[in-house]
């Protein structure tokens, strides 16, 4: 079982995209190692989605749903933080669930690197 | 080349849509222009934190351009004046500040995003005005939160090359706070056009950018998104608050659980949001995930 505190690593406001896709990377490399990873939120005051999204939504691009439930685990956070944890988890399933034929469209109509909404 | 006189209207947040949308049809034709212009505030009695983010996103987008852009002081009521002084606005047209806030939130201005300061000025200008009762830590994190999912969205998708402006007011006698976020970037309803994911009307594609994983971004290049306005929403729900949001030609204002929508008859190139929360800590801040 890897820990990581994530408030020694990113301080009590994670928020940036950048901070997630680097805590993105350690989960990953204890995946790969066929470790369980506890997430201690423990000190962390605020927390944006896009700091979740990259660090926690975008397993769900490599690994399996089962496997993540199953193997990445979090605590420390307050009620409202779990809730947007929770909800960055749900979201990444469907995002990811996208039907084939539905990806290439949304890929074919968005062109370039269009986006709204983080 | 003479200088257009652009003559503002009042703007007061609680009078609904008219007036903003009086304002931005003045500022509108001028805003991409490389004319001269001088505003007139003659008729410009009252002027509400939305007006003065526009009117600071205005003055900065046009910086870029090659036209000036001053205010004719003489026309500026003393009170009005003295208002542009606590957001911090005047001293974009050469005018000093005035010595202290009161119950204005200054002017926030970024052209690349810097979280630390995003959260420092919650704790120092939203949170610490004396005469506002206190706000409590779930309050104030949810109100980070919102404010930096904000500008994140302005600087991952808005391509607002003023970057993100923020402004507010304090409204101590009924406990209530106004933060207004704006960016003279391409507007939401256009980028979500551009994307191929517009709905049926621009009102209606508003609708679509404040649900639930509703993302112009696609799996193929992630991450997944589409939660910061899906969250402020639910955030101002909880709090009883208001949200309404400008951009391009469409408007929504969810209020007290009835959503007003409508076109424009002026296409704002932008986006203008502002949230109204009630200073309160008798709610939870939990969001649905199921």
């Amino acid at each position: 079982m890897t820990e990581i505190r994530v408030a020694s690593l990113f301080g009590p406001v994670c928020v940036s995209s950048e901070d997630g896709v680097a805590l993105n990377v350690a989960i990953r490399q204890s995946l790969d190692r066929g470790e369980p990873v506890a997430l201690d939120f423990t000190g962390v005051k605020t927390l944006a989605s896009v700091f979740l999204n990259a660090a926690v939504g975008s397993l769900y691009a490599s690994y399996d749903h089962g496997l993540l439930e199953d193997r990445v685990r979090w605590s420390g956070l307050s009620a409202a933080n779990d809730s947007v944890m929770r909800l960055v988890r749900r979201n990444a399933v469907t995002f990811y669930a996208a039907p084939k034929p539905e990806r290439d469209a949304l890929a074919s109509a968005a062109g370039g690197e269009a986006a709204a909404g983080n | 080349m003479t200088a257009a006189r652009v003559a503002l209207p009042k703007v007061n947040t609680w009078s609904g849509l008219s007036q903003i949308q009086t304002f931005l049809s003045s500022l509108v034709p001028h805003w991409e222009g490389v004319d001269d212009v001088i505003l007139d505030f003659t008729p410009c009695t009252f002027l509400s934190a939305e007006g003065a983010a526009l009117l600071a996103a205005f003055k900065l987008n046009r910086d870029l351009l090659w036209g000036t852009t001053d205010i004719d002081w003489a026309t500026v009521s003393a009170d009005v004046a003295r208002q542009l002084g606590r957001w911090e606005v005047s001293p974009l047209f050469g005018r000093a500040k005035h010595p202290w806030a009161d119950t204005a939130i200054p002017l926030l201005h970024q052209t690349n995003i810097d979280h630390q300061r995003l959260v420092g000025y919650i704790c120092s200008q939203v949170c610490a005005a004396g005469n506002m009762p206190a706000m409590s830590e779930a309050l104030t994190t949810e109100v980070q939160r919102a404010l930096i999912e904000l500008f994140q969205n302005i600087f991952l998708h808005a391509s607002s090359p003023t970057g993100g402006i923020a402004v507010g007011q304090l409204y101590p006698q009924v406990k209530e706070v106004q933060i207004c976020v704006c960016d003279a970037g391409v507007g939401m309803i256009r980028k979500i056009r551009e994307a191929g994911l517009a709905q049926a009307s621009s009102p209606a594609t508003l609708e679509w950018a404040l649900g639930v994983g509703n993302t112009t971004r696609r799996p193929e290049n992630g991450p997944p998104g589409g939660l910061g306005l899906y969250l402020l929403r639910e955030f101002v729900k909880i709090n009883g608050g208001s949200l309404r949001v400008v951009a391009n030609d469409g408007y929504l204002c969810q209020q007290a659980g009835e959503v007003v929508r409508q076109t424009l008859p002026v296409d704002f190139p932008g986006t203008l949001i502002q949230i109204k929360l009630n200073i309160r800590d008798d709610v939870v801040y939990k969001f649905a995930s199921e």
